[in-house]
């Protein structure tokens, strides 16, 4: 069972892991605590992790373009790994997915977590505890699993 | 893998300080940027591009740190 956990003053329920753009030239990546959002159909690499992963955005190639409850969201789609890991089994999980680069707005750099979406949700079960402030994921099937 | 997995579990640990109740970030860096390392707020910053700046200068690899704006009236958000 992969524990999650809730943001004190965000109450938003957050799972971590590392994100990782392997077709990218430098190969960057970054641990991020992700944003549990089962409304979401691809996961979202955020700006302000974007930035953490020091990220050259000129390097990116293939242009996407989201919606979202704000309107339209332009950026990037690129191919990514996404690793989570399960402290109770001692195993690591990683999900091969097209993670969505958003560009850099002054109103993105303010949401403080990439996003899990359901390209990642579809493969674990996931429990989301209101009163107990408690998130959990167990994974069900991912293509790569190892030992931690 | 080893270190991947190190790393995730350091992470997770200095993540919790952003959830835990008591004492309360929000107590200490309302309205400021925090970058979090090793389970402590290492730096603080009005706006993020300072932080980096900081973050840079201090030769802290980002990468592991977590930054988060600490606000009391948190936008909503409704992705």
């Amino acid at each position: 069972m992969i524990e999650g956990r809730r943001g004190d003053t965000t109450g938003r329920p957050y799972v971590e892991g590392r994100l990782a753009l392997p077709h990218h030239p430098d190969n960057p990546y970054a641990l991020c605590s992700f944003i549990v959002d089962t409304g979401a159909e691809s996961s979202v690499l955020v700006p302000i992790d974007a930035r953490r992963m020091r990220l050259d955005r000129s390097k990116l190639q293939h242009p996407k373009t989201t919606l979202g409850i704000g309107g339209a969201a332009t950026g990037f789609e690129e191919y990514a790994f996404i690793i989570l890991k399960d402290e109770h089994h001692r195993k690591l999980y990683n999900f091969r997915i097209r993670v969505f680069i958003p560009d850099e707005t002054p109103e993105m750099m303010e949401i403080d977590g990439s996003v899990l979406g359901r390209d990642v949700l579809d493969h674990v079960v996931l429990t989301y505890d209101g009163p107990a402030r408690r998130v959990t994921l167990d994974v069900t099937d991912c293509e790569e699993s190892f030992e931690a | 893998m080893r270190e991947i997995s190190h790393e995730l579990t350091t992470f997770r640990s200095s993540a919790m300080l952003l959830s835990q109740t008591s004492p309360r970030l929000i107590d200490d860096y309302n309205g400021r940027w925090v970058a979090v390392l090793d389970g402590r707020v290492l730096l603080e910053a009005a706006d993020p591009d300072d932080l980096f700046a900081r973050m840079a200068e201090a030769n802290i690899d980002s990468r592991y740190a977590l930054v988060r704006h600490i606000q009391s009236n948190q936008r909503s958000l409704i992705l």
